[in-house]
């Protein structure tokens, strides 16, 4: 405690000169609620957590850290499933929360500048009465902030049309792990220079803290049809996309969930899904007229696919039903399994069948049930391996099962994240992605941007000489 | 000077000497090569399609590879490269449209070459191989270095090969246009197409104030879309079936640029279009506003002196980047250093041999 004790000191007096002794919490009791983000399995309690409530305070607390030589790690609502929010050990944690002002919606602009504790769903809301909203839509949309979007470049269902984060943050303003200010990119849908902006996004809080987002609204698709086909097979299922695409159809999203994802999401938010082994949703949007062409089309390609039963939403409240099911599949695990472990690997498109029958295979070796629930339109896995953290050693296993996984989607192809990012989680898995000369680089991109290695320290790269 | 490397090694090698390079594709953007310093990498060898799988809807293609065999590629399988990229008849190519962060018209409707950049393949300074991004739709590995070289005009590695998302080509496209009295007359009725659900393919308004708006869909629903365009700007103007690919080929080709003049890039928004607009008029420059006009193109006659128009741009604190004319600097107007692009040049080219 006398090492900690002395650690603390001088760095809560200094935090201090700047930000209220209210707002710097250092009890281990406060402390505890920061100490693991949406992965809850790996915690460190932190020195102290700082609740900054302007951009001046958070500048403060970045460059005290930089001064003393103490990591910080930037935090919005902890909804990283990769422990991009976990504490340093000696570090502090800044929780962004309260710079949650939308600093202006511009209707003309078609923008957003918003804080980025600001929650993602929050956009959407401040931009309807204009006819616009804000496109990716993480499942977490109702909790996470704008800021972690950008930290972890987050996709979600509809990335497959409208892509992930960053093709919709045109600007940023943020305080460099060493404090310095730095505007990139700007409130144009064009730029010139190389894309600043769209490089600090997926930079998972290691480039500093973002103050200021520009974000780029679209205006709201005038129809929406969802469309829910039912299989006996995950195969048939999957075949079914690969039609979809091959007519040339464009849908705004298309995912798939298996039989075990289906029995949690029933028992937890009762969407009424048919009964099946697969279950296929695919969301056409946009201009009317389009839409309705594309319907028949839709139409014909599920009912030539072998689906057992084909519905369409008839109205909003029935899509609705159908999105919270699918936005429900992570935390309706708990409905079946004391814990779990979630994966987010990629494989092109056409090898989604392969990808699922080795993670089938895999999961019958290693003894485990695993949920299937994907963008498919992405080729975007989401293997939800099922476990009892009370049983010994399962969470162990659970991860040896979880690595064997992303490297199939390496052989295949593909990435070990598609959304959620490396953070704590998958920084040994990194090296297998990218080559040494990729790993180096980046490492000295890293160090050029903070030389102390300050910023959200331990994510993204591998320990050297291991964990 | 010009090098014509063939191979990987070879343009190490290059890059391993202690030269001054820009590299150049197509060279179809000559203002971006004026302020060269050095040697000339021509990339012209380093082409060819690598990888397309039309059901992956990704094309991995060397950077030397012409834009029109790529359009051709992948028009084949009905298929294009949405952000529309520009100057394919002048011979641009992958890798310069990358690098120049270039997005035709077509960007207004899903987004610019930013947002269809998958991966890169780039050589950075010190001849070190790198390859970033992945080879499939989505992915949040690592840092976005992909994007990094978007814009970076050669300054922070030789980009060799590129990976894009491709999207299935419309069946038809219609156009409708109007000529307005005033800009104050084409802003006014770019807000409400902007507002609009009617997704829009483009919109521009041209020196000569015609706003063209274009739709794209199945053949059976492109003139009922059309038609709704035209209902919503109060019946006024007329719908263009034949022979509007024309006008979208010439935006995007820049044939509407007189011989011999200059041509600007500079981003903008709608509120700032009037002040640009009154301030080049005032000097008889015109311009042509792309992408709902969020882009300026600056048509500089070679009877107006460059330095005109960098203080102008100035003036509004905008920047431009010349494509056309002799500006001899890769951006003009207000430029501001900054301290995250400097850290990463210091690591991918500390030298200062690039640009």
């Amino acid at each position: 405690m006398q090492v900690v004790k002395t650690a603390m000191d001088p760095l809560a007096a200094e935090l201090a000169k700047s930000i209220p002794k209210s707002r710097i919490f250092t009890a281990p009791a406060a402390l505890t609620s920061f100490a693991s983000d949406g992965l809850a399995s790996l915690a460190t309690r932190p020195l102290a957590v700082v609740i900054p409530e302007s951009e001046e305070e958070v500048v403060a607390a970045v460059r005290v850290c930089h001064r003393l030589g103490v990591p910080f790690v930037p935090r919005g609502s902890g909804t990283s499933l990769s422990g991009g929010a976990t504490p340093v050990e000696n570090g502090i944690v800044l929780a962004l929360n309260r710079l949650n002002r939308i600093i202006r919606i511009d209707p003309v602009e078609q923008i957003a500048v918003v804080e980025p504790g600001v929650l993602n769903a929050q956009v959407s809301q401040a931009a309807a009465p204009y006819g616009l909203y804000y496109a990716p839509d993480p499942s977490s949309a109702q909790i996470c902030t704008i800021g972690g979007n950008v930290a972890f470049n987050s996709g979600g269902a509809h990335c497959l049309r409208h892509g992930m984060t960053a093709g919709h943050v045109l600007g940023i303003r943020a305080v460099l792990p060493d404090g310095e200010l730095v505007e990139l990119g700007g409130d144009s849908l064009e730029g010139i220079g190389p894309d600043l902006a769209g490089f600090f996004v997926g930079s998972e809080g290691l480039f500093g803290v973002a103050l200021q987002i520009v974000l780029r609204l679209l205006p709201v698709p005038e129809r929406f049809s969802t469309f829910l086909a039912a299989y006996d097979s995950l195969e048939k299922a999957g075949e079914a996309v690969a039609q979809v695409v091959a007519a040339g159809l464009l849908p705004g999203a298309m995912e798939i969930m298996d039989r075990l994802t289906l029995e949690a999401v029933e028992a937890a938010v009762h969407p009424h899904y048919p009964e099946a082994d697969a279950v296929l949703i695919v969301e056409l949007e946009g201009e009317t007229h389009q839409v309705e062409a594309d319907f028949g089309r839709l139409e014909e390609i599920l009912a030539a696919s072998g689906a057992s039963s084909v519905m369409v939403a008839a109205d909003s409240a029935q899509r609705a039903l159908i999105w919270k099911g699918r936005k429900s599949a992570f935390s309706a695990m708990g409905r079946i399994s004391p814990d779990y472990l979630v994966q987010d690997g990629v494989v092109p498109r056409t090898r989604l069948g392969e990808a699922l029958a080795k993670v089938g295979e895999l999961a019958h070796q290693h003894g485990f049930k695993v949920a299937n629930v994907f963008h498919a339109g992405d080729g975007n896995l989401h293997p939800l391996i099922l476990y009892d953290g009370r049983v010994d050693s399962a969470r162990e296993r659970a991860e040896i099962l979880a690595g064997e996984i992303l490297q199939v989607c390496l052989e295949l192809g593909g990435s070990v994240t598609g959304e959620h990012g490396i953070g704590l989680e998958k920084r040994d898995y990194l090296p297998l992605m990218y080559g040494t000369n990729e790993m180096s680089l980046m490492r000295q991109i890293r160090r050029a941007i903070d030389p102390l290695e300050i910023a959200n320290r331990g994510k993204v790269f591998p320990v050297l000489g291991g964990r | 000077m010009n090098l014509t490397p063939a191979s990987i090694p070879e343009l190490q090698d290059l890059l391993k000497t202690h030269m001054h390079f820009l590299p150049k594709g197509g060279g179809s953007k000559p203002a971006l090569l004026s302020s060269n310093r050095g040697a000339v990498l021509e990339m012209s060898a380093l082409s060819g399609i690598v990888e397309y799988d039309p059901a992956e809807f990704t094309i991995t293609a060397w950077a030397g590879t012409p834009l029109t065999q790529i359009t051709d590629v992948l028009a084949e399988q009905g298929q294009y490269l949405p952000f529309d990229p520009p100057l394919q008849t002048r011979g641009a190519t992958l890798g310069g449209t990358v690098a120049a962060g270039l997005s035709g018209p077509g960007r207004y409707r899903f987004g610019g070459v930013r947002d269809f950049l998958l991966g890169v393949s780039f050589i950075d300074a010190a001849g070190r191989e790198v390859t970033s991004g992945a080879k499939v739709v989505k992915n949040a590995a690592g840092f976005g270095l992909e994007r990094l070289l978007v814009g970076s005009m050669g300054r922070l590695g030789v980009i060799t090969q590129a990976t894009f998302k491709v999207f299935p080509l419309p069946q038809a496209f219609a156009s409708w246009r109007l000529q307005m009295s005033s800009l104050q007359e084409a802003l006014a009725a770019l807000v409400r197409l902007r507002a609009s659900p009617l997704e829009l393919w483009g919109l521009e308004v041209t020196p000569d104030l015609v706003l063209w708006a274009r739709v794209a869909g199945s053949l059976e629903v492109i003139m009922p879309q059309a038609e709704r365009v035209w209902k919503l700007m109060g019946e006024k103007g007329e719908i263009v079936e034949k022979e509007e690919a024309e006008f979208w080929l010439a935006a995007r080709e820049f044939s509407w640029v007189p011989q011999g003049h200059g041509l600007v890039r500079v981003p903008i928004g709608l509120r700032q279009l009037p002040a640009l607009d009154s301030s080049l008029r005032a000097q008889g420059v015109l311009a042509h506003y792309s992408a709902g006009g969020s882009l300026a193109w600056v048509d500089w006659p070679p009877s107006a002196r460059p330095d005109a128009l960098v203080m102008l741009l100035q003036s509004l604190a905008l920047t431009g980047q010349p494509l056309f004319g002799p500006f001899y600097q890769p951006q003009i107007g207000n430029i501001e250093t900054n301290a995250l692009y400097n850290r990463v040049k210091s690591v991918l080219d500390p030298l200062d041999k690039l640009g």
